[in-house]
């Protein structure tokens, strides 16, 4: 009853602080946004400017080849620009204006011709040029030079004795770069309430209403629990904006909307245990503010929210592969969502991921609730 | 045979490090009584009340309610006394009315009897009109209203008061005065102050503590009596304080001389005759003086003969 009571107070008391709840419900919209204007047409078109100097007429019927290359939208995947001078298009690579530099020989197509009639006249070498420290250049290299050797088997009519053949998974081929950041931002709009969490918390701390409360006959669980529920709740709701505002800007979900809500609830429990942490080290609202800074930036890049991070594999269990950073209960959530939302799996699918999550989930919260008791309300 | 006390303090000692807050303090108080605990900032006062309601755990010593030893963080003991703190201590974005029925709940009240206080503490408190506002944007006079029914709500036999006029407006501190009156009808009540005339106004007996230790505890017209019959001049001096004992010399064992800081307080029967006759000795002393008051004793000069300081110094 009690713990009703400090729900329907904690929830009115957020209600009442409109910039703040307004604020923490759509930062993830805010994120959803930015990353659809800097991705425009929801897929990354790679720049390749090519540089023909082939005498003869393949040179250019490549060049035709590179610039129909779609998505399965039908938006471009690469954009060809024609160079005729090297050392400008190396400066154009240094801007990244672009991120290939494909030069295609003086001998292309007289190679490809003797080809085509069993003589070897030497290699004709294809150059690719580019910044191997640009994200973009090796998928930009390898799409570019994908076409041109399906172009030269083509009119050499030569068949490789090994072909590669690429099955989708789920129903990721159909998906543009913009969907498969969502999971992580929907993650990234629960981990964000860690402010409000630490901040609504400590400020019970500085006020001293929690010396108030400490003089009744409440206890100390009812008091954290009936804080913790409108924040999950306020996860959720959150969680689920940001899903209306991707929808809205072109996201098509995989998979079940509910079960991608029970995922961000569950980690708005750890947000809430990881709230309680900061709360537990602060004695004021700005202290608070500073030190959740820390929690945060771990929970949105070390889980792979925001950039998918490399694992690094520290034991095996069962078959299962456990990374460092697998102790953060995001990590769980962005694989969890990841597969449902974008490959189209069902929870039976993520059983792994959603065990884990709501068992960190639970240390999380049990570790905050024990470390602001012994901190805050324990008599001195 | 004496009365019981409603409160006991038997022995209490509590430290934080190497400081002494509370030093085997022991007295009694009263059903009924208005109780002040009188001392400087950082005499113990306020550790002394968070050691009778529960929130601190002495080091040593007990405290009896009603011949029951209390214990540290038990919510029944908790239940039987509430504390007005000196600090505003409010939920700002719920109004007067839900912080109450909230508060209510939380000492595990009846909804009837919270929802019968709770009118009783608005109308009561003059908070009637802004009941429905939200508490931040209230006067400070009206926040500390709310302040106090906050500390009342459950109805407790005990209601200790921390500081009740610090930094109020005159008006405010006049009804909160009137207010405790009304409130010691039925109540026990205990006020913490550095405040003399507060303390001598409102309290039945007053406990003067300074590090820690109780001083003197008595009346307030007892205490004042301890220090000396007639009339007391103050004078402020500008230099030469260490020629003030020579220059008043001449008044013998007729006055009571103290030095305390820049100022010589003489307290004797016969001032009006003597005055002319003391300005003009300082004179001649070449001490030059800042300022003269005349007045009764107060509960200051009680603390000033025990510890030779003021209670603001």
């Amino acid at each position: 009853m009690k713990i009703l009571i400090i729900f329907w107070k904690s929830l009115k008391e957020q209600a009442r602080d409109s910039v703040t709840l307004g604020l923490s419900l759509i930062i993830g919209s805010f994120f959803v946004l930015l990353y659809w204007l800097m991705i425009p047409s929801g897929s990354t078109t790679y720049g390749v400017m090519v540089q023909n100097l082939d005498t003869g007429p393949r040179g250019k019927e490549a060049i035709n080849l590179l610039e129909i290359l779609t998505y399965p939208s039908g938006d471009p995947l690469l954009e060809v620009f024609i160079v005729d001078n090297q050392q400008r298009a190396e400066k154009l690579l240094k801007d990244r204006d672009a991120e290939v530099l494909l030069i295609i020989p003086e001998n292309f197509s007289i190679t490809l011709q003797a080809a085509a009639e069993d003589v070897i006249l030497g290699p004709a070498e294809i150059t690719l040029i580019g910044d191997l420290t640009n994200p973009y250049y090796a998928v930009g290299a390898v799409m570019a030079g994908s076409v041109i050797d399906e172009y030269v088997q083509m009119q050499t009519g030569e068949i490789r004795p090994i072909q590669f053949s690429e099955i989708a998974l789920g129903a990721s081929a159909g998906r543009s770069e913009f969907d498969l950041y969502i999971p992580g931002i929907l993650i990234v709009s629960v981990v964000m309430l860690v402010f409000i969490v630490s901040m609504t918390i400590t400020h019970e701390v500085e006020a001293g209403t929690l010396r108030r409360l400490q003089m009744t006959s409440m206890k100390a669980s009812e008091l954290l629990i009936g804080i913790s529920l409108p924040i999950i709740l306020l996860g959720i709701v959150s969680l689920l904006l940001t899903l209306i505002v991707a929808i809205a800007l072109g996201f098509t979900s995989q998979g079940s909307i509910m079960a991608a809500l029970l995922i961000g609830g569950i980690t708005a429990i750890a947000v809430v245990g990881i709230g309680l942490i900061v709360a537990s080290f602060s004695k004021s609202v700005s202290q608070a503010f500073i030190i959740a800074n820390f929690p945060l930036i771990f929970f949105m890049f070390f889980s792979g929210a925001v950039y998918p991070i490399p694992r690094i594999i520290l034991f095996q269990v069962a078959g299962i592969n456990i990374s460092l950073y697998d102790v953060l209960p995001p990590t769980h959530a962005v694989v969890a969502l990841n597969k449902i939302l974008t490959l189209g799996s069902g929870l039976s699918d993520v059983l792994y991921e959603l065990f884990s999550l709501l068992i960190l989930s639970l240390l999380y919260y049990l570790l905050g609730i024990w470390l602001f008791q012994r901190r805050h309300l324990r008599l001195e | 045979m004496a009365p019981q006390a409603l409160l006991q303090i038997k022995n209490l000692t509590k430290s934080f490090g190497e400081i002494q807050a509370v030093q085997n303090l022991s007295l009694d108080i009263f059903s009924g009584e208005v109780f002040g605990l009188l001392g400087p900032n950082g005499a113990g006062k306020t550790t002394t009340i968070n050691l009778i309601a529960g929130l601190l755990k002495p080091d040593s010593g007990d405290i009896f309610l009603r011949g029951q030893a209390l214990q540290a963080g038990d919510a029944k003991t908790r239940i039987r006394i509430g504390i007005c703190p000196q600090k505003n201590i409010l939920w700002a974005k719920l109004t007067p009315a839900e912080q109450l029925i909230f508060l209510g709940n939380m000492y595990g009240m009846r909804p009837s009897l919270i929802s019968d206080r709770c009118q009783m503490l608005l109308d009561t408190l003059g908070l009637r009109e802004d009941a429905n506002k939200l508490a931040g944007t209230l006067s400070g006079g009206m926040q500390r209203r709310l302040n106090i029914a906050l500390a009342l709500i459950h109805d407790p036999e005990i209601v200790i008061l921390d500081e009740p006029e610090a930094g109020l407006d005159p008006q405010s501190r006049i009804n909160v005065r009137e207010y405790i009156k009304t409130l010691a009808k039925d109540k026990t009540i205990i006020i913490t102050t550095h405040n003399m005339d507060e303390a001598d106004r409102m309290a039945d007996r007053v406990a003067i503590i300074d590090q820690g230790k109780l001083l003197v505890l008595d009346t307030p017209d007892a205490l004042k009596q301890t220090v000396g019959k007639g009339d007391v001049l103050e004078i402020g001096l500008t230099n030469r304080y260490d020629q003030a004992g020579k220059a008043l010399a001449f008044m013998d064992d007729r006055a009571q001389i103290l030095l305390v800081g820049d100022m010589v307080q003489i307290r004797t029967l016969d001032l009006v005759n003597m005055l002319q006759q003391i300005l003009a000795n300082l004179d001649e002393h070449g001490i030059e003086i800042g300022d003269i008051r005349l007045r009764k004793n107060t509960l200051e000069d009680v603390f000033i003969q025990l510890t030779g300081r003021r209670l603001r110094e």
